[in-house]
C-alpha cells in the first residue's frame, strides 16, 4: 500500500471526537508535546507549541501514529519492500492472557517507568520482602486489573457476578472487538475525573457497572457511614467512608500487594483488620483472634478459594470462610441466619455442600463437620468428634442445635429456655468476653482465652478440684446450678459433681450422643490422658435410660464398680461417699 | 491457555500440569525443565532464523531465550536457594524485563514488573536477584549498567541510582533531585563514566563511578539537543553518548563533552520509522539497533542515520516480541528485553560486508 501521508490527520482529530477536543486534551497529563503539560518539571513554564515540529495537531501523534510518508527500502534488505507496521491491531485470536492488544499497546508503551508511570506490575510489599514461589507466580502474574480479554456471554455463564456486557450502560466501553481495554476504565483524553476514569469512582460507581454482585448495594461495606478514627486513614480511594470508597476499601486495580484478586494486602486478615481493629469498625478483632484458643486467621495464606469444596479443600480458616464482605451486614437477611453471616457457603447436616448457608451450624460445619477433630481433648466410649455425626438428630440426644431435642423434661433449664428452644454453636462457642458484659467485645467465635472458643469456663479435667459456679459457668448459663444439686428424685448430680468432684464431661458429650440419652458418651481419657471411665466388672460400659427420671450404668469409675447402678436409689446417694484415688492424686 | 502464553517456561516454579505443553516446547526452543537443565537440553534440529531472509545477505541470527537462571543452565546462589526454600521453593522469573547490562560472563536484567535486578553470573555458575540496598527495597528498577566491577541500578519509582556489588553486596548509590525520573543509563568504561537518561527533566546527566556529577545536557523541547522524554542511552567506542529521544521520535548523538552531533529519525508506521523507540545500543561495527516496541521489533540503522534492516515481530514464538523494550550488545550477541514475553532474548551479529 502506497503510504497515505499526514494530511488526513487533523481531520480525524477534529472529527473522530469531536467531544475530546484538543483543548480539553491539551490541559491534560496526556498532552505530550514539549510543551504540554505531561510530567513537565516541576516550576519550569510550557515552551509553547511553536518550539514543535508543527502546531496543535503534536497533541494527538503520541498516540495515534501518523502513517508513513517515508517507508524505506533497507540498505542491507533490498527484498523486502518498504512496509507499514500494525501498531495495534485487535483481533480476538491473538488474545492471549497477560499479553496486552489493541490500544493497549499503546497506553503501556508509554506507561514503561520511563516516559510515564509505570507501576501497573506487581510491586513488591517492602515489608514482606520478595515474592517468589507458586502462589504467585503460578496463577496470575499480573497485580493488574486483567486487560485484552474477551468480555462475552460465554465470560458471564463461566464467572459469576459480571453483567451482561450488551448491558453496560454508560461510561465503561469494550473496544470495537469486544474485549475490555485500558479504554474500559479511562479515557485518555479526559481527565474530568481522577486517573483519567470515564466516571467518578464514588461508592464503586465504576466497577459495579460490571461486576453485579448479588446483595452487594445492601451490605454493610456498602453502606457503611464508617469514617476513621482519629489519626488513621480509611483504605482506599481517599473517600471519607468505608461506603464511598467501597471496592477500593479492600482491592486495588492496579499493583495490588495481592495479585489474586487484587486485595489491598498480602494476607487475607491484613485486608480485614486494618479497619476491624477499633480504627474504623467498632470491634477490635484483632486481639480477639490471638486469643489463647482462637480461629488463628494469622497462620494461613494463600490457601483460602472462593470456589472450593469443604470435603477436599485443605484445613484453613480466613476471616472469609465465615464472611462474605460483599453481602455481610448487621442484623439478619430476613432468613434464619445472622447478618454478619449472609451469603456464606456451608455444609448440611446431611453432609452435603450448600452455596449459602441457612443457618449459623451449617457455616461451621465446612470445617467441624468434615473430618474427625485433629485437636479433640479428652476421648469418649464413642470417640467420633465429626461434629456433624455428634449434633445429627437422629442421634438419641443432641443438644437442640440442628433440631429441637428428644428430652422433654430437661433438669433445671433456665427461663426463657424451654425443651423446645434451640441452641447454636455460638450459644456456647463464642468469646468469653462478651459473657463479661463488655459492650465492645466482639460477639462469635474469633477467640476466647477458655478452650476449645468456650463462652464461659469449663473443665474438662475427670476430677477437678472443688465444684463451682465458675468451673462449670459454661453449663450453668442455661442449666440451673441450685436444681441440678438439690434434686433427689432423679440422677444424684450432688453426689457425682460437688462430693466426687467429677466434670460434667465425664458422662456428657456436649454436642450429643450416638448411643444414649441425655448425652451420655463416658469420657475414657481426660486432657491430661488420665483414664477416666472404664468398664465395669462384668465387662460392659453404658448407660441406659429406663424413663424418666430413672436410669442405670454399667462402668467403673475412681474404684467403684457399677454393674449396674440404678438411679433414683438411695444406695446411690445419701452422702455415702467412696474416696478416690484419682481425687487423691489429682489435685489440679 | 494460560500456559502458552509465553514461550520460555522452562522455569522451576512450572507446575507438574505443563509438562506435556513443556515437552513440546522443549523440541522447540532450547528452553530448560529443571535444576541440571543443560544436561536435559534436547538437541533437536531446528531451522536457522536469520534476518534479513535469503537472498539478502543474513546480518542477524536468532540464538536463545531465557526467562530464569535455569533456562541459562546457571544455578541460584546458595542464599537465594535457602531464601526460595523458605518462600516456596520456586526460582525467581522475570515478570517484566526492561533495562539490560552485558559484560563479558554477566548478564544483567531489571525487571520493574518484580521490582528486582535479575543478575546471571556464567562464571560463577550462580543467579543473584537484588531487590534491596541495605533495608531499603528498590522501587521500580528499570535499567542497570556495569562500570568496573559495579553494577549500577536505575530507580525510576524513588528517583535514585543504587550501586550493587556483584556478590549482591549494596555499595550506596544516590538520589537525582526534584522533577527528575531516572530512565536508561549508559557506562563509558574508557572515561569511568555513568550516563543517566532523565526523563522527568528532559536531560542527560553524567557521573563518575562514586555518583559525582560531571555532565548534564539537555533540557524540553524539540530543538536540536533538546529532548521529550529521553529514555534509553548507549556510548560507542569514541565515547559518544546517543540518547532515545522518544516522544521528539528520533535518536541523539552527542559528544563526551555533551556537544550535540546530529539525529535521526522520525515519527510514522512505515519500516526505518519510530513510533515508539527504546532500547538503544552499537555493535562492534558502529551499526545503531534500536528496539521499537509498537513495531515488535529492532530496526537497525548505519552511524548517519540510513535506515538498515528490521528483524522481530509480533508474537509469541522465537524470534517474535511483544513490546520489547531494553537491548544491549555484548561482543558478536545481542540481548533483547522481550517485555511482555517476560523473556530475554539472545541474538548474534552475523556481520559481512556493509
Amino acid at each position: 500500500m502506497k503510504p497515505q501521508g499526514l494530511w488526513w490527520l487533523p481531520v480525524l482529530c477534529v472529527l473522530a471526537a469531536p467531544a475530546v477536543g484538543r483543548a480539553g486534551l491539551r490541559e491534560t497529563a496526556h498532552n505530550l508535546s514539549p510543551g504540554g503539560m505531561g510530567r513537565r518539571p516541576a516550576g519550569s513554564a510550557g515552551i509553547g507549541a511553536a518550539a514543535g515540529a508543527s502546531g496543535e495537531n503534536d497533541l494527538c501523534v503520541f498516540c495515534h501514529t501518523p502513517h508513513s510518508a517515508t517507508s524505506r527500502r533497507g540498505l542491507w534488505n533490498r527484498e523486502l519492500k518498504p512496509t507499514t507496521y500494525k501498531l495495534y491491531e485487535s483481533s480476538t485470536t491473538e488474545a492471549q492472557i497477560q499479553q496486552p492488544n489493541g490500544s493497549s499497546r499503546l497506553c503501556l508503551s508509554c506507561h514503561d517507568g520511563m516516559i510515564a508511570m509505570g507501576a501497573m506490575k506487581r510491586r513488591p510489599d517492602p515489608a514482606l520482602g520478595r515474592l517468589t514461589g507458586a502462589s504467585v507466580l503460578g496463577t496470575d502474574l499480573s497485580d493488574d486489573h486483567p486487560i485484552s480479554f474477551l468480555y462475552d456471554q460465554a465470560l458471564v455463564v463461566r464467572r459469576r457476578g459480571l453483567a451482561d456486557p450488551s448491558t453496560l450502560l454508560g461510561s465503561v466501553k469494550l473496544d470495537s472487538t469486544g474485549q475490555v481495554q485500558c479504554t474500559s476504565c479511562h479515557d485518555a483524553h479526559m481527565d474530568r475525573h481522577p486517573r483519567f476514569l470515564v466516571t467518578d469512582p464514588d461508592r464503586s460507581s465504576l466497577c459495579i457497572v460490571c461486576h453485579r454482585l448479588p446483595r452487594w448495594q445492601e451490605s454493610a461495606h456498602a453502606t457503611s457511614a464508617a469514617t476513621a478514627r482519629a489519626g488513621a486513614a480509611l483504605p482506599g480511594l481517599g473517600y471519607a467512608t468505608v461506603g464511598q470508597n467501597g471496592c477500593s476499601s479492600c482491592h486495588r486495580s492496579h499493583g495490588a500487594p495481592h495479585p489474586r484478586r487484587l486485595l489491598t494486602a498480602v494476607t487475607e486478615e491484613g485486608v480485614c483488620l486494618p479497619c476491624h481493629d477499633g480504627h474504623v469498625a467498632a470491634k477490635d478483632l484483632r486481639s480477639v483472634s490471638v486469643k489463647y484458643s482462637a480461629h488463628r486467621v494469622d497462620r494461613y495464606t494463600d490457601v483460602h478459594d472462593p470456589t472450593e469444596n469443604p470435603n477436599s479443600m485443605p484445613l484453613h480458616v480466613e476471616c472469609v470462610d465465615c464472611h462474605n464482605s460483599h453481602e455481610a451486614r448487621a442484623g439478619s437477611a430476613g432468613g434464619q441466619i445472622a447478618g454478619p453471616l449472609t451469603g456464606v457457603s456451608g455444609i448440611t447436616i446431611g453432609g452435603a455442600f450448600l452455596r449459602e448457608a441457612n443457618f449459623e451450624y451449617e457455616v461451621c460445619l465446612k470445617c467441624h463437620g468434615i473430618t474427625e477433630d485433629r485437636d479433640a481433648i479428652v476421648f469418649r466410649t464413642d470417640n467420633v468428634t465429626n461434629v456433624r455425626l455428634e449434633i445429627n438428630p437422629q442421634n438419641p440426644s443432641f443438644h437442640p442445635v440442628a433440631d429441637i431435642g428428644r428430652n422433654p423434661n430437661i433438669l433445671g433449664l433456665i427461663t426463657p429456655l424451654t425443651p423446645a428452644s434451640r441452641t447454636a454453636c455460638t450459644s456456647c462457642h463464642n468469646n468469653e468476653s462478651t459473657t463479661l458484659l463488655d459492650g465492645n467485645a466482639p460477639r462469635g467465635p474469633h477467640g476466647s482465652n477458655y478452650r476449645p472458643i468456650l463462652a464461659a469456663e469449663y473443665h474438662l479435667d475427670a476430677i477437678t478440684a472443688t465444684e463451682s459456679y465458675q468451673r462449670y459457668a459454661l453449663c450453668y448459663r442455661c442449666h440451673d446450678r441450685s436444681t441440678l444439686f438439690s434434686r433427689r428424685d432423679g440422677f444424684p448430680h450432688q453426689l457425682h459433681v460437688v462430693e466426687e468432684g467429677a466434670s460434667c464431661a465425664v458422662c456428657h458429650s456436649a454436642h450429643g450422643s450416638r448411643q444414649s440419652a441425655h448425652l451420655i458418651n463416658f469420657m475414657s481419657r481426660d486432657l491430661t490422658g488420665a483414664v477416666a471411665v472404664t468398664a465395669s466388672s462384668s465387662g460392659t460400659l453404658k448407660y441406659d435410660a429406663l424413663g424418666s427420671g430413672t436410669g442405670q450404668c454399667f462402668l467403673t469409675c475412681h474404684g467403684s464398680d457399677h454393674n449396674p447402678k440404678k438411679y433414683p436409689s438411695d444406695d446411690f446417694g445419701g452422702g455415702a461417699t467412696i474416696r478416690s484415688p484419682l481425687r487423691r492424686g489429682s489435685n489440679r | 491457555m494460560r500456559g502458552m502464553s509465553a514461550v520460555f517456561r522452562g522455569c522451576r516454579h512450572e507446575r507438574v500440569a505443563s509438562r506435556a505443553l513443556l515437552g513440546l516446547i522443549m523440541a522447540a526452543i532450547a528452553a530448560c525443565a529443571g535444576e541440571h537443565s543443560q544436561t536435559q537440553r534436547p538437541t533437536v534440529a531446528r531451522p536457522r532464523m536469520v534476518w534479513p531472509e535469503p537472498p539478502d545477505q543474513a546480518r542477524v541470527e536468532w540464538l536463545s531465550g531465557f526467562a530464569c537462571g535455569s533456562d541459562l543452565g546457571v544455578e541460584r546462589s546458595l542464599w537465594t536457594r535457602l531464601s526460595n526454600l523458605i518462600a516456596g521453593g520456586a526460582e525467581t522469573r522475570m515478570v517484566r524485563p526492561a533495562g539490560l547490562a552485558v559484560s563479558g560472563t554477566r548478564i544483567a536484567v531489571a525487571d520493574p514488573g518484580a521490582g528486582l535486578v535479575h543478575v546471571y553470573d556464567m562464571s560463577r555458575r550462580r543467579v543473584l536477584v537484588l531487590d534491596r540496598c541495605a533495608t531499603s527495597a528498590l522501587g521500580e528498577p528499570v535499567a542497570v549498567a556495569i562500570l568496573g566491577d559495579r553494577l549500577y541500578v536505575s530507580d525510576a519509582g524513588q528517583a535514585s541510582i543504587r550501586v550493587f556489588n556483584f556478590d549482591g553486596g549494596c555499595a550506596g548509590g544516590w538520589a537525582l533531585g526534584e522533577g527528575s525520573r531516572p530512565a536508561g543509563l549508559a557506562a563509558d568504561a574508557a572515561r569511568s563514566r555513568l550516563y543517566v537518561a532523565d526523563a522527568g527533566a528532559h536531560q542527560v546527566l553524567g557521573f563518575d563511578p562514586n555518583g559525582l556529577p560531571v555532565l548534564r545536557f539537555g533540557s524540553r523541547g524539540a530543538a536540536a539537543g533538546e529532548f521529550n522524554f529521553p529514555t534509553w542511552l548507549a556510548v560507542d567506542v569514541n565515547g559518544n553518548v546517543y540518547v532515545t529521544d522518544a516522544l521528539n521520535f528520533r535518536v541523539q548523538r552527542f559528544d563526551p563533552d555533551g556537544k550535540w552531533l546530529g539525529a535521526f529519525g522520525s515519527q510514522g508506521d512505515g519500516s526505518g520509522d519510530l513510533a515508539r523507540p527504546k532500547g538503544i545500543a552499537l555493535d562492534r561495527d558502529g551499526h545503531i539497533y534500536l528496539v521499537d516496541a509498537l513495531f515488535d521489533a529492532v530496526q537497525l540503522f548505519d552511524r548517519d542515520g540510513r535506515y538498515l534492516m528490521v528483524f522481530g515481530s509480533r508474537g509469541r514464538d522465537p524470534g517474535h516480541f511483544w513490546l520489547p523494550s531494553g537491548l544491549a550488545i555484548d561482543g558478536d550477541r545481542i540481548y533483547v528485553a522481550d517485555s511482555y514475553n517476560q523473556r530475554v532474548q539472545v541474538f548474534r551479529v552475523l556481520g559481512g560486508e556493509p
